[in-house]
């Protein structure tokens, strides 16, 4: 070979190995930050509505890398191990794939956590003979998390105001079990924030749509879940307008946490921003300054009003949304669902008007209903031969104050006829029921889902026929 | 060459660890007794893929369904077994040690039901003399199997920490809408094969609340070795689901008092001058069982006896005018009358009314329910005190099958003043006319049917596999067939009941 010719290709070696080197270095270069992937393009509305409609075959795909479903896992013993619960809120990055009938897309690094207090489950424990069980579990994805990104970052800047489906997050429940027993009618709680929305309330969206896990290659098939539009800043957006300033008034969630969310005037220790390790049983969802908010003027005015049935008694529609109220009360009572307020003081969102202060109150956590779940009627009788007021000798100042107004309690009995006269229905139940066991049963068998499978309307019959003659008759 | 002698260094040391790893185990598992198991006919030891979820309580008790179960051992657990079952024999003198192994569980059908549970609660049941290993040794060395009866509990939680996604799942797990249920092997000398299930069904039948009975054939597989079981009489344990399932919940959700009266400490005859260690929370740890044993609501601080108590002292009031009238103000005494009735008929001396044994008693809002257990020695088979298995006792008196053990026939306190009663003896009387009847439902035809349909459905694969226990299907070799008993049995109720004008 001439050296000319040695020359050449040294000199086409060189080149090429510098062009390859210098590509590979541009690619992995620390600041380089490809972060188109994460953006989320499409049409929110549409999502939105694709992902409620219940005719809608839906699937969610959650890509978990081993590491991370492994460190998940260690990390809620842990907490166990230490606190006697799995309360770990700790955000996990997976990928989300949504599929429904018309399409699929795939949704890149958003927050998984695990939710609930009593009924959280770990995912995965090992059996007697060191198998994998995989449990069920109510889950959260929040499309807005930022994990440890610096707020400097371009990706950060996109994680932090992303949303998906128009939500900036989206909550998963499973079905539990009560007293030995699935919830085999399956849409229970989709129902009843259905018939919520048919009686005119303010109330999350909720619709279902099967799970499944990819922990590396693993796929587990995690079953049937009911899917919730959570009741955040977001929701209060869509639902409630806002000053000029585009400021929204104050949102209070409301359970039984520390104490029975009764509101009494006694509310003071038990009012607050939560923080990783305190929950409040008034806890403030919105305007919190940063966690730094301590004081509640409009929530200890609301208070102040209500423990004073007189006032009460005059002035109650500028208290809060009779109305509603009203109508929330008499489909309540129809569903059936005792942990709430009127029962159990538990179990609900108090919004407070950015003008004038006016309440709103907004029911969540409607798994135990129409006749099944937890009760407070534990003879099996999911109390439908309650009386159609309250039953509690020290229920809550606003219950007992609604029902002491002659106008209200009208109003009240004029929305039960209505509501059963109307969509308090076992043929609409079945309806959805039958939709929902046609998209879904075949797919849960074949595919092995965890929880249950097969579809059967229990006592919802019995349950909707005999709350209906009962409440009829004491109308009557 | 340097390459081949690392490949081999390699190699060797792989070896060498290997080795290592079997001998750690080997330590792990070893036990007092010896691992050599006989060799039994291998039988399929892979449990199918699960078609089901679970299955129906009406499935499992549906007769006319061949079952199959398949008790999955670990090699360690089973040692367990027994090793606990001895430990309690060399503290107590028998083997009724009540500790929960582990075991996987796979349920068959031949209506297409494979249900698989792994990790559920294995226990033996059984009295002082039933109770046996299910190993046959000479000295430390298993040379065989026997069967025992059993219990599998579906939500037992072993020592999971309360709270612990093992333990919330595992509690609130039920199987067949059971939370436990009881396999007992069939004596191996009732060659009618099916007399306890149809004492059972006699007393359903006749308005009497009390387990509900099937069949299955067991298979036990010891990691792999695979040991014909038998065939068993599956039982309804009766415990909180059951009287849930018979008796429902009160509004709050609770249920009432729950009492297993067996002879224990001392006969179960309802007299007021039991010893105070008869009543009282059985612990099988304290090596014996009470008398009158509370099953539901025991499980506080300070259980409430007073159920039980009040109910002694209205029994005990002997000298009242109307004794009838004042029990039953308390006793539900139709159901009772209709038991004592079928109890008469069905003739097992080991009862309530012939031995102050076996039954329950169940309390809720002031009324109490009698709920008669344990039938295998019936229908003309078992044990014979009477000598004619009971045919020829009068119908309307306390006969005890045992009387060594009594002073007096007025021990049996409740239904000797009972009999007393021409109200009782009506109302007694008239179930013994009613199921005597050519068309009553103490009926041979329901005896034959079920043999036949038991035998139809599992004597080939007993004998196949050569099962333990009884494989022998013979209504005449019987130590009294059971048409004979049933037969005489009417008849001589029948001429008694003439005599009273019925």
């Amino acid at each position: 070979m001439s050296l000319w010719l040695r020359r050449i290709i040294l000199i086409v070696l060189f080149t090429t190995t510098l062009g390859v080197v210098s590509v590979y270095a541009y690619y992995h270069q620390e600041d380089y930050e490809d972060v188109s992937e994460y953006i989320n393009l499409r049409d929110q509305s549409d999502d939105y509505d694709q992902l409620f409609d219940n005719h809608n075959f839906k699937t969610f795909t959650i890509e978990f890398t081993q590491t991370t479903f492994d460190q998940m896992i260690a990390n809620m013993q842990a907490h166990f191990d230490i606190y006697g619960d799995y309360v770990d809120n700790t955000m996990y990055p997976v990928n989300l794939i949504y599929t429904d009938a018309d399409e699929s897309f795939t949704v890149k690094e958003i927050g998984f956590r695990t939710r609930s207090s009593t009924s959280r489950n770990l995912p995965r424990t090992l059996d007697w003979r060191d198998r994998y069980v995989y449990h069920q579990t109510s889950f959260q994805l929040q499309f807005n998390e930022t994990f440890d990104y610096a707020d400097t970052t371009n990706i950060y800047q996109i994680l932090k105001t992303r949303e998906v489906f128009n939500l900036e997050q989206l909550n998963f429940e499973y079905s539990q079990i009560y007293d030995g027993d699935y919830d085999e009618a399956m849409i229970s709680e989709a129902f009843a924030h259905y018939l919520y929305e048919r009686a005119g309330l303010i109330v999350a969206n909720a619709s279902y749509g099967l799970v499944y896990l990819k922990i590396g290659e693993t796929i587990v098939s995690y079953g049937f879940f009911t899917i919730i539009e959570p009741i955040d800043s977001e929701f209060i957006k869509n639902n409630f307008n806002s000053d000029k300033g585009l400021n929204y008034g104050d949102l209070y969630k409301v359970t039984d946490i520390m104490t029975e969310g009764d509101l009494r005037t006694d509310y003071e220790e038990y009012i607050g921003v939560d923080t990783d390790t305190y929950r409040f049983t008034y806890s403030l969802r919105n305007n919190t300054l940063d966690g730094t908010r301590m004081t509640h003027e409009g929530f200890a005015s609301f208070i102040n009003h209500l423990n004073d049935s007189d006032y009460f008694s005059q002035y109650y529609d500028d208290i809060i949304d009779s109305d509603l109220l009203a109508r929330y009360l008499a489909i309540a009572f129809l569903i059936g669902n005792t942990d709430d307020i009127r029962y159990n003081f538990n179990n609900y969102y108090l919004y407070f008007d950015i003008y004038t202060n006016r309440v709103t109150l907004i029911p969540f956590d409607l798994d135990s209903s129409l006749g099944f779940g937890k009760h407070l009627d534990l003879s099996g009788g999911y109390g439908v031969d309650y009386d159609i007021y309250f039953n509690l000798d020290d229920a809550s100042p606003l219950i007992t104050d609604f029902f002491s107004v002659p106008e209200l309690r009208n109003l009240y009995e004029g929305y039960l006829s209505q509501f059963i006269d109307g969509f308090f229905d076992y043929q609409e139940f079945l309806t959805m029921y039958l939709d929902a066991k046609s998209l879904y049963e075949n797919v849960l068998v074949n595919d092995h889902h965890l929880g249950n499978k097969i579809f059967d309307t229990r006592n919802s019959e019995w349950y909707f026929t005999e709350k209906s003659i009962n409440v009829i008759s004491q109308l009557q | 060459m340097k390459k081949l002698l690392v490949v081999s260094l390699v190699i060797l040391s792989l070896f060498l660890t290997g080795c290592d790893f079997l001998n750690q185990t080997s330590e792990e598992t070893t036990s007092t007794i010896s691992t050599v198991y006989p060799t039994y006919t291998e039988f399929p030891t892979t449990s199918p893929p699960a078609t089901v979820d679970d299955v129906a309580y009406e499935t499992l008790f549906d007769d006319s369904i061949y079952k199959k179960f398949i008790i999955s051992f670990s090699e360690a657990n089973f040692l367990k077994l027994i090793d606990d079952m001895e430990n309690y024999f060399d503290e107590f003198g028998s083997y009724r040690d009540n500790t929960i192994q582990e075991v996987d569980v796979t349920y068959i059908d031949d209506r297409g039901n494979i249900l698989v549970l792994n990790e559920v609660g294995f226990r033996t049941k059984g009295n002082i003399f039933s109770r046996v290993l299910p190993v046959i040794k000479e000295g430390n060395n298993i040379v065989g199997y026997q069967q025992v009866a059993f219990q599998l509990e579906f939500n037992d939680t072993f020592d999971y920490p309360v709270n612990s996604t093992e333990y919330s799942s595992l509690k609130s797990r039920d199987a067949f809408d059971l939370e436990q249920l009881n396999f007992k092997n069939i004596r191996s000398s009732d060659f009618g094969v099916v007399t306890e299930s149809i004492a059972y069904d006699f007393y359903r039948e006749a308005g009497v609340v009390t387990s509900n009975t099937s069949y299955a054939i067991v298979y036990f597989d010891i990691e792999g070795t695979v040991v014909p079981y038998g065939l068993f009489l599956l039982q309804e344990p009766i415990d909180d689901v059951f009287i849930e399932r018979y008796f429902g919940k009160n509004q709050d959700g609770s249920i009432g008092d729950l009492y297993k009266c067996t002879w224990q400490t001392e006969p179960a005859s309802l007299k007021n001058d039991y010893e105070a260690y008869s009543l009282g929370v059985s612990d099988y740890n304290e090596g014996y069982r009470r008398s009158y044993a509370l099953k539901t609501n025991e499980n506080v601080a300070y259980p409430d006896f007073s159920s039980f108590t009040d109910f002694i002292d209205i029994v005990n009031q002997t000298t009242v005018s109307d004794y009838y009238s004042l029990v039953s103000s308390t006793l539900v005494m139709d159901a009772f009358a209709r038991a004592m009735a079928m109890g008469f008929l069905i003739g097992s001396p080991d009862d309530f009314r012939s031995n102050a044994n076996n039954y329950y008693l169940y309390f809720n809002n002031n009324h109490v329910y009698y709920i008669p257990f344990d039938m295998d020695n019936s229908l003309g088979w078992g044990w014979n005190p009477y000598e004619d298995f009971g045919i020829s006792l009068d119908i309307d008196s306390v006969q005890p099958s045992n009387y060594s053990w009594y002073g007096s026939v007025n021990d049996f306190v409740l239904v000797y003043n009972l009999f007393e009663s021409a109200d009782f003896k009506d109302l007694y009387n008239g179930y013994l006319n009613q199921f005597t009847a050519t068309d009553g439902e103490f009926s041979y035809q329901t005896y034959f049917d079920e043999f036949m349909l038991i035998r139809s459905l599992y004597r080939a694969e007993l004998d196949e596999f050569e099962h333990l226990g009884l494989r022998t299907f013979n209504l005449d070799t019987r130590w009294m067939p059971a048409s004979s008993y049933i037969s005489q049995k009417k008849a001589e109720v029948q001429d008694q009941l003439s005599g009273l004008g019925y």
